[in-house]
């Protein structure tokens, strides 16, 4: 059997492969065109989201290919509609990041309510004496709106209510009112979310729905005293509607991770703000992660070459076939 | 008197009393300090005034109370007033959420690299990304040093959001009841050699100036990261820039130096397995307003004769 580890990946998930007796082929570069060389003869890739796409054509080349397994979560850059009809199992490891996200949103939100950028910037600057203009809010007593709640908007609700007190509520269109935990009310659209609270938080996948689902009506309809965090990904907030939003005080400030481009342009106008908090999509990134990740996306592929059905597919019809 | 900028919650407060206020914001230290025996209270931020015994002794006959602005009493001589009769009411509690919340912004601005990865997004650097590998708190061990109202906040906070194991270090006996989420050692070598992350929350007495120095340094985590939003000589500054170079812990967070304001070029500017705020950790619009009014309404008790809530020195009630 033979595997393509598409991206660096935490050695864990490799020496899986190899113990398992596999030829692991590593080929690091983001072109499909790379893979298609190789695609013929392989078995499975091991892929990130962010790598090479698997397009149609590498799938409808690839005549041995049985898995492809992705490092992470979202699985846009595989052809998912190609693969199920040719059969191949489109996996992901779900919850190998849900703590780092968890972690990273926390750490976005309490470093925005309490300014520590702005005055770690202003402190290396020589800039001590103007602390007084660094006045943060407490998180304490405040409304937390979760737009989405999947694995990390749930325990973000549950954990930020628990641990620092605040008010939390939610919306998602698959959770019914019933279906809602203890800690989180439920709010049947977003605008109860907008009109509440303190702190925005998205957790929702990018789908054709959710695209540009906070653009500028929305932002105009917080409060100017909101912040608003996006660790989901780049296309469901407008960026130009948020750039304006926070340079004409119509919400207090943003915590990005993920931009519609990625990367994003050097001249990203986000960059300038200082009202503003800007990550390299890296939000999942911790070594905890990195191993779960990477030991997560090795053993579905064992599974699917072993002939066993595998715990995370995300095109749950070849399983039906 | 009130020698430096509190919110008018706190100003309105004594005015509603019946008290006439003075404000010499702009006044200098000098100035304020000749004034003092035309008072019966001072309201004072600690970064404005000391009020060491020299300043007091002979020079305060008419002033009944000191009022501070904050939690910490380090810039007042306590022994001197109340042998002088002078009660010393602080905000000891106003601060705590803010303190404890900013604890944890830092903490995770460590652990997540959310200050370095910005500056670099910012510089054009995203693709580097892969170069800031994190890691999770889930599971690690918190090491708390004071189980005071600060301390237990964090505690018990990075408990529920984390699930963090706590530890939290106390030499003696605390006067708080300890959280059950935290279990209180009196071990510091032990301490100090197993936690991962270290969270200073303990006053500036003589016992705890410079008790995290180049010892506690070599016996740290590699890995480790340590916070100080109590007082800066609490850590001996020189030490923990050296332990930094050498790699002794991964990083540091600090809200207060040894010398403030701090030097321009003090070198932990230039690092960047650190985050630096300006004596910030305390600052939001709640806390001015909870310390503001907390500290007032202690001076109005005392002027009524009234035993404060927040009194320092409770022994000048007594007899």
């Amino acid at each position: 059997m033979k595997v393509i580890v598409e991206s660096p990946v935490a050695k864990e998930g490799v020496e899986l492969l190899k113990d398992e007796g596999y030829e692991v082929v590593e080929i690091y570069e983001d072109d499909p065109e790379v893979l298609l060389e190789e695609i013929g003869s392989v078995d499975a890739i091991l892929a990130r989201p962010t790598g090479a796409r698997v397009t149609a054509e590498v799938l409808r080349e690839g005549d041995r290919l049985q898995v492809v397994s992705i490092h992470g979560v979202g699985c846009e850059n595989v052809d998912i509609d190609m693969a199920t009809e040719e059969g191949i199992y489109v996996l992901n490891t779900p919850n190998a990041n849900t703590e780092a996200v968890v972690e990273h949103t926390f750490g976005l939100m309490s470093n925005l309510s309490k300014r520590i950028l702005e005055a770690d910037r202003a402190t290396r600057n020589g800039d001590y004496e103007t602390r007084d203009q660094y006045i943060g809010v407490e998180m304490k007593g405040k409304t937390l709106g979760v737009i989405g709640l999947g694995r990390i908007g749930l325990e973000v609700g549950r954990r930020l209510g628990r641990a620092c007190g605040m008010e939390v509520v939610g919306c998602d269109p698959y959770l019914g009112a019933s279906e809602f935990p203890d800690e989180i009310e439920y709010a049947e659209d977003l605008e109860k979310i907008f009109e509440v609270s303190d702190f925005i938080t998205v957790h929702c996948p990018l789908t054709e729905g959710t695209e540009g689902l906070i653009g500028q009506e929305e932002l105009h309809k917080m409060k100017e005293s909101a912040f608003l965090i996006n660790v989901a990904r780049g296309g469901i907030v407008d960026e130009d509607a948020l750039v304006d939003a926070l340079k004409e005080g119509e919400i207090r400030g943003a915590a990005i991770d993920v931009f519609k481009e990625e990367p994003p342009a050097d001249d990203h106008p986000l960059f300038d703000l200082n009202n503003v908090i800007v990550t390299p999509h890296t939000a999942w990134l911790t070594e905890e992660a990195r191993r779960r990740m990477s030991t997560g996306a090795a053993e579905g592929i064992i599974t699917v070459l072993r002939g066993d059905i595998p715990e995370h597919t995300v095109n749950q019809a070849v399983c039906e076939e | 008197m009130i020698p430096s900028y509190i919110v008018e919650e706190g100003v309105n407060l004594l005015k509603d009393a019946g008290l006439e206020v003075v404000t010499l914001f702009d006044e200098p230290k000098e100035k304020v300090l000749e004034q003092l025996s035309d008072y019966d209270a001072i309201l004072t931020r600690l970064t404005k005034i000391t009020l060491y015994s020299d300043t007091l002794e002979g020079k305060t006959d008419g002033l009944k109370v000191v009022g501070v602005h904050g939690a910490g009493v380090d810039n007042i001589d306590v022994d001197k007033a109340t042998e002088l009769g002078i009660a010393v009411i602080s905000t000891p509690e106003a601060n705590a959420e803010a303190v404890a919340e900013h604890t944890i912004g830092l903490i995770i601005a460590l652990t997540k690299h959310i200050v370095k990865t910005d500056k670099v997004t910012r510089a054009g650097g995203y693709e580097d990304r892969d170069q800031f590998v994190g890691v999770n708190l889930e599971g690690k061990k918190l090491g708390i040093v004071g189980p005071g109202g600060i301390g237990s906040r964090v505690g018990t906070k990075m408990a529920k959001a984390f699930d963090m194991e706590v530890l939290t270090y106390h030499p003696g006996e605390p006067s708080h009841t300890v959280p059950s989420e935290m279990t209180l050692t009196n071990n510091w070598e032990g301490f100090i050699k197993e936690c991962d992350v270290i969270s200073l929350h303990c006053p500036l007495i003589p016992q705890t100036e410079g008790m995290v120095g180049k010892e506690e340094f070599r016996m740290m985590k590699d890995d480790a990261y340590l916070i100080n939003v109590a007082r800066g000589p609490i850590i001996d500054e020189k030490a923990l820039i050296e332990a930094l170079d050498q790699g002794e812990l991964a990083g540091a967070a600090l809200d207060v130096y040894e010398e403030e304001p701090p030097a321009d070029d003090n070198p932990l500017f230039e690092m960047d397995n650190v985050v630096v705020t300006p004596h910030t950790a305390w600052l939001t619009k709640e806390t001015r307003i909870k310390m503001a009014v907390d500290s007032a309404q202690g001076i109005i008790d005392v002027l009524n004769g009234d035993q404060p809530e927040y009194i320092v020195n409770p022994e000048v009630f007594e007899g």
